[in-house]
């Protein structure tokens, strides 16, 4: 049976390559290596096999801690590498920050559903 | 004086949960997450293989921040949230079930998030446990609160713990029936804590490494609950993740309605069900 739901385009824009950097770089995130997922493959990892995401516990509220805290950091590098700003302006950072906690909370999703979220919240230069 | 404390906690939840609903929005998030495992006893019946389950979503979630003109990576997070949760490990065959123990929970909390301070939530719950054939259960109500902070030491290490203290109801458990010489089972006091870190290594073969502690001591235990080693359980578990998904895993202790203390060895892999 068809897939009918449209999926986010993984490609060599702003908010796919600011995502992959930031997620990969020694000095950001340092999630995995280029060499073992460079970036045209890179869209169907689960975030459950990036290295912050833990296999000792299931405690929904340790893990719900843990993906606001990376997501406040995700977006601190993602200001130092891009000029940013937000999609809405009526939206606050605490609620863009918090929309990229919930991706960073489901092990189950994928590089390219953070990147999906990255882009609907924020506006990158090539979106200018 | 036990079924009016519980009227009167649930009551606190409910009022709650009126309060949030007359401006909060409905929530949409919900995951389910699903860990085939194979688990080796060294003191149990041998081999069994397994899936390791947790799900969780919010039912309200109201956010308090203020606005702000620029995107700002510093801002300060608070919200309040009604959620539901579960986890948990169920193996083929029950009784080889090393970790037998499912939680499924009912919590209103508040969160609160700064960059320098960390993240923390606190608030109320309910939580049955049982085991995996649902022979023994019990129901826990409470307060509870997790903080977490990444990059502690480092550039991206993570530290939690999370501490509950709540009022244990008994309704089926073996092994204080038998403790206790088949009196009732009384309802206690019980502190629950656990404690995860997280750090990142670079080697060729192994990306990072885990350490996770859970602790239940119950308070105030009965001598016969003491004497039979059933006022306190613990388990701790360290964990080597390794290249291509997989992760070998080594635990020592018991959880609640855990058999036997136990030296657990587990390999897995991680696998998404569509």
């Amino acid at each position: 049976m068809a897939n009918t739901k449209s999926q986010y385009e993984w490609k060599e824009n702003n908010a796919c390559v600011a995502t992959y950097k930031v997620l990969e770089a020694d000095n950001f995130l340092d999630q995995f290596e280029d060499a073992d997922i460079p970036f045209a493959k890179a869209h169907s990892v689960k975030l459950k096999n990036l290295r912050y995401f833990p296999q000792t516990t299931t405690n929904p509220q340790i893990i719900e801690v843990l993906s606001l805290e990376i997501a406040r950091k995700f977006v601190t590098h993602l200001v130092k590498v891009f000029t940013i700003s937000k999609q809405n302006s009526a939206a606050t950072s605490a609620a863009i920050i918090t929309s990229i906690a919930k991706v960073f909370a489901d092990g189950e999703k994928t590089i390219r559903d953070l990147a999906e979220i990255v882009d609907a919240n924020i506006k990158f230069p090539d979106e200018n | 004086m036990n079924n009016y404390t519980c009227i009167v906690f649930f009551v606190l939840l409910v009022t709650t949960t009126k309060a949030l609903s007359a401006e909060a929005e409905p929530a949409t998030n919900r995951s389910l997450y699903l860990n085939p495992t194979v688990i080796d006893s060294r003191n149990g019946t041998g081999s069994t293989v397994g899936v390791e389950y947790k799900f969780k979503g919010y039912l309200l979630s109201r956010d308090f921040e203020s606005q702000d003109n620029e995107l700002d990576p510093n801002a300060i997070i608070g919200s309040t949230v009604i959620g539901y949760s579960g986890s948990g490990t169920v193996a083929a065959s029950k009784d080889r079930n090393p970790k037998n123990f499912l939680e499924f929970m009912l919590d209103a909390k508040l969160k609160y998030s700064a960059p320098a301070a960390g993240t923390i939530t606190g608030g109320l719950f309910s939580k049955y446990e049982t085991n995996q054939s649902f022979s023994d259960k019990q129901f826990v109500y409470g307060l509870g609160a997790t903080y977490g902070k990444y990059a502690a030491f480092g550039s991206n290490d993570f530290i939690a713990v999370d501490v509950a203290y709540g009022r244990v109801n008994p309704k089926d458990d073996s092994e204080r029936k038998a403790a206790l010489g088949g009196a009732t089972l009384d309802s206690y006091y019980r502190l629950n804590l656990e404690f995860l870190i997280m750090y990142p290594l670079q080697t060729d073969n192994v990306s990072s490494v885990e350490f996770n502690f859970r602790y239940f001591v119950e308070n105030n235990a009965p001598a016969a609950i003491r004497i039979a080693g059933l006022d306190k359980h613990q388990l701790g578990t360290i964990l080597l993740n390794l290249k291509n998904d997989l992760y070998v895993a080594y635990s020592a202790g018991k959880l609640p309605f855990d058999r036997k203390n136990d030296q657990i060895f587990q390999i897995g892999y991680s696998y998404k069900f569509n």
